[in-house]
């Protein structure tokens, strides 16, 4: 049912391939491919990514593992790059599962404003109280890079979701 | 930073309760995706340049199906506290977890365990409809699309036998699966098998009623004071109302009853309540804190079936053959929970057992007054037993009654089941636990020791002889015995006085028979010693009666001056006939009387004693010729002399016949103490014999002319006979001729009795008359 690590690669490859060549001004172009995997925790705690290929038939509570990659295949570098993932219906993002480097992640309840650490506003009892949002109301994750993303390099960052 | 961290943690907290509040009665789980659901992803990026020029990119989109992912939860109902005979139901609820609408199966029996396991008897429930077994409720559950996050209730029904060990468990469990249909590119899927944690059910025993009945008698009046009390003895379930009860005693609700029969003796006939009954409660003890009220109710209904009514004021009228506390209205918390319609509520540590109520919940006095009649002191004359009838816990409420068997009797119009007899009100076993009965109390009237000793078939007669007053100690039978050889001669020439004899029996007289009856009147069975003393120089010997005969010796006596029986059983208000056979000695004189005494006392009570007495007499009826009137002789001088008499004369005969038995009050004095001293019919036969010369006496035939008329006898009705000629003379028949030589008269006619003197309206004395001329 799941593609092989070697077939994603591969179409990740014959993207960025492509867009190269229209790429070939002065300015930064960078190109964003997108891959899921399965994520499985063995016994002994160790984890295992399967990569999935497209519309593979999943069950109910399999956490799926977004990997969003960017690549500036430009001649600049592509300053305050921002990569942004979502939560698709059907699934939700599990906590503290969002890495990458050289960057911050950002989240967002409404799917146009982003926090570090969105709150919601809870009315109990005549009074207000600015509370933490519970991470299963996220719909967008966004990894913003600290840095400017230096032509012709790459940047990754990645995220899971469970599926309900 | 810790306190940011706990902040966050307190905040998510409280988000997702606010999401709880906010979606109302949804359940705080997450929307399973349904089976063949495509998700499907993109990112995107946004970045600008050293121009600050903005940029942005799209990924390629992935995508992936959501399969079919069945799964369930079993959760098991409250574990329950429940009663043997109940029929019990364990719900589960069985929950579809996963992302589809499923079936639900059971992959097997329920499983059942605990120590009462044996006692089960599993059917299904599902819907409110039964199955008698899990396949047949699958096919049932097949047709039943469970919604995702959607429950049914799966319920595993067992009856409980009746003899089911208390206290004991019984756990039930089920094992299911969910199935999933094929949706799109998601196949068909059956979950794991789930089995739910067991529910575990504590069984104990059923409501019952202990009774204990006890009792107290006044040893002065010897009224007897009962005391029926009630406890539940279980400290789990209350004693429920019955509608039996409602029915049987006609009151508007239903209610729980302890009753007993009111001792009776003899049987058939109850003791008089006196003064009032009385009710108590306890509210410590098991009595419904609120709303219940007790109630004494009785009948007059022989059956109990029938009659009851209120006892206003606790007074319960003569005649009353039940009473009973009626409760009614009470609510009590049992197993957690208030129960209405319970009348006796289960208490922490019940203290009580059947026939031992140490804390009673509900307390019913009366008193008795205790019976005269014959027999009732005799140990355990009179018994009582309390009784109770309650609801049970079943879900269709059964009678628990005393000889009820136990979830045999739905509850409902049972009056006539709650009166048979042996059941209910009428029980009659003790201490039948559970079902409620009180010892059987056994009491007896105080004794009373009683003898009687009198005549034949009259012990208690009163009577007087010789003088002596007239009471029961003085009573007698008189009786006359002969030696037939014999004959006396009246010495006293004068009538009308008390003739008189120097004639004595020429021989011992044996055989002289005199009945008896002795009378047990007291209050309880009791022994004799009968004592006869003979008169002097006699002999007597006591015998038992033997259909109208003398039988073997009574209680051991022999004869003797006196003679003793021992140990002369006589039952509580029963008589015995006994003889005392007499032997006369030669001698005795007649038309004298001699005086036995027979004095029976009571072995259970020395002081108590009666006698009679045998009046034994050597003839009594004495005849008395004299010539009274001499007339027709010339006037002589000197005078004719008295007694003598001249040719031409008459002389005037009278012929005076008595019964010299004599009393001074006869009164009570029965027939059977004169039978033997009354002539019987037409035996009293007088003869005047001119010819008898034997002696010198009667020669009237040869010196005159006979009868001048026809003789006559102050006693009506007495019929002659007449006769002529030489001795003996010969018959002419009834009628008067002159020339008579002898006459027979026949007393009174045929059925004429010479009785006592003074007894009832009888002839104790006759004149017969007759004149003769001299030759």
């Amino acid at each position: 049912m799941f593609s092989t690590r070697s077939g994603a690669t591969c179409v990740l490859t014959i993207i960025f391939a492509l867009l190269t060549v229209s790429a070939a001004f002065a300015k930064p172009v960078v190109l964003v491919a997108l891959a899921q995997a399965s994520v499985t925790t063995a016994p002994d705690g160790s984890v295992h990514l399967a990569p999935l290929e497209d519309s593979v038939s999943v069950a109910g509570g399999t956490i799926i593992r977004y990997t969003v990659s960017a690549k500036d295949v430009g001649s600049e570098p592509a300053r305050h790059l921002a990569l942004v993932g979502r939560i698709p219906a059907g699934t939700t993002y599990s906590d503290q599962s969002i890495h990458g480097s050289g960057g911050h992640a950002e989240f967002s309840l409404d799917g146009k404003t982003f926090a570090t650490h969105p709150v919601v506003v809870v009315r109990s009892a005549g009074a207000q109280t600015t509370v933490a949002a519970d991470p299963a109301q996220y719909v967008l994750i966004r990894w913003v890079k600290d840095a400017p993303l230096v032509a012709k390099t790459s940047t990754a960052f990645s995220y899971d979701v469970i599926v309900k | 930073m810790i306190n940011v961290r706990r902040l966050r943690a307190r905040f998510a907290a409280a988000l997702s309760l606010a999401v709880c509040v906010l979606v109302g009665n949804t359940p705080c789980v997450a929307a399973e995706t349904a089976p063949n659901t495509t998700i499907s992803n993109t990112s995107s990026a946004t970045y600008d340049d050293s121009l600050s020029n903005v940029y942005s990119a799209n990924s390629n989109t992935v995508s992936i199906v959501v399969q079919n992912a069945p799964s369930l939860t079993i959760a098991p109902g409250t574990n329950q506290t429940i009663a043997p005979g109940q029929t019990v139901t364990d719900t589960f609820l069985v929950t579809n977890t996963g992302n589809a609408a499923g079936t639900v199966q059971l992959t097997a029996a329920a499983t059942i365990g605990g120590s009462d396991s044996g006692s089960t008897t599993v059917t299904y429930s599902y819907g409110g409809t039964g199955y008698a077994t899990y396949t047949t409720l699958n096919t049932a559950l097949n047709s039943v699309s469970v919604p995702v996050n959607g429950s049914i209730s799966v319920s595993v029904v067992y009856a409980l036998a009746s003899t089911a060990t208390a206290p004991g468990t019984v756990t039930t469990a089920i094992t299911g699966t969910i199935a999933y249909v094929a949706v799109g590119s998601a196949p068909a899927e059956t979950s794991s098998a789930v089995t739910a944690t067991a529910e575990t059910d504590t069984v104990t025993a059923d409501a019952r009623l202990d009774l204990q009945l006890t009792s107290a008698q006044n040893g002065g009046t010897g009224a007897i004071t009962y005391t029926l009390v009630a406890a539940n003895g279980t400290g789990t379930w209350a004693a429920k109302d019955s509608t039996a009860v409602q029915d049987l005693l006609g009151t508007g609700t239903a209610g729980v009853f302890i009753s007993t029969k009111i001792p009776q003796f003899p049987a058939g006939t109850p003791l008089t309540v006196t003064g009032t009954a009385t009710t108590a409660t306890s509210a410590t003890n098991g009595f419904p804190a609120s709303g219940a009220t007790a109630a004494i109710y009785y009948t007059n209904s022989t059956t109990g079936a029938s009659g009851w009514t209120l006892a206003s004021g606790g007074t319960i009228p003569a005649g009353a053959f039940y009473i009973g506390v009626f409760v009614t209205g009470g609510s009590c918390t049992v197993n957690g929970s208030t129960m209405t319609h319970v009348e006796v509520c289960p208490v922490a540590t019940p203290t009580s057992s059947a026939g031992n109520v140490p804390n009673a919940a509900i307390t019913l006095t009366y008193a008795v007054t205790q019976s005269a009649a014959s027999g009732s002191a005799n140990s355990g004359s009179t018994t009582a037993i309390g009784n109770s009838l309650i609801g049970d816990n079943a879900a269709t409420e059964h009678v628990i009654g005393p000889g009820i068997t136990l979830n045999s009797l739905a509850d409902g119009n049972d009056t006539a089941t709650i009166t048979t007899a042996g059941e209910g009100v009428n029980n009659t076993t003790s201490e039948n636990s559970p079902s409620g009965a009180s010892q059987i109390t056994s009491n007896q009237s105080l004794a009373a020791y009683l003898v009687m000793n009198g005549p034949f078939g009259n012990p208690s007669a009163t009577g007087a002889y010789d003088g002596s007053s007239n009471d029961t100690t003085h009573d007698f039978t008189a009786v006359s015995f002969l030696k037939v050889a014999d004959k006396y001669t009246t010495t006293n020439t004068t009538a009308s006085y008390t003739p008189t004899t120097s004639s004595t029996t020429s021989a011992a007289v044996t055989g002289i028979n005199v009945e008896s009856t002795l009378a047990n009147t007291g209050n309880h069975d009791d022994t004799y010693t009968v004592l006869a003393t003979a008169p002097s120089t006699w002999t007597v010997q006591l015998f038992a009666d033997n259909a109208g005969s003398p039988g073997t010796a009574l209680g051991g006596a022999t004869s003797g001056a006196t003679s003793t029986a021992s140990a002369v059983a006589i039952a509580s208000g029963a008589t015995l006939n006994y003889w005392a056979v007499y032997a006369a000695p030669t001698g005795v004189a007649y038309l004298s009387h001699g005086v036995a005494t027979v004095l029976a006392t009571s072995v259970g009570n020395t002081a108590v004693s009666n006698q009679t007495n045998h009046l034994l007499y050597a003839g009594f009826v004495a005849i008395t010729t004299t010539a009274t009137t001499t007339t027709g002789c010339p006037a002589v001088t000197p005078t004719i002399v008295v007694g003598t008499v001249c040719p031409g004369g008459t002389i005037n005969y009278t012929i005076d016949y008595r019964n010299i038995v004599a009393t001074t009050d006869v009164s009570s004095v029965p027939a059977v103490s004169f039978a033997r001293v009354s002539t019987k019919a037409g035996t009293l036969v007088i003869t005047a014999d001119g010819t008898n010369q034997t002696v010198g006496t009667n020669n009237w035939a040869t010196y005159t002319g006979g009868p001048t008329v026809a003789p006559t006898d102050t006693t009506a009705a007495t019929t002659f006979a007449y006769y002529t000629g030489a001795t003996g003379g010969t018959s002419v028949g009834s009628t008067f001729q002159t020339g008579l030589t002898k006459f027979v008269a026949t007393t009174g006619g045929a059925t004429f009795q010479l009785v006592p003197s003074g007894y009832g309206s009888g002839t104790a004395q006759g004149t017969i008359t007759f004149a003769v001329v001299v030759k």
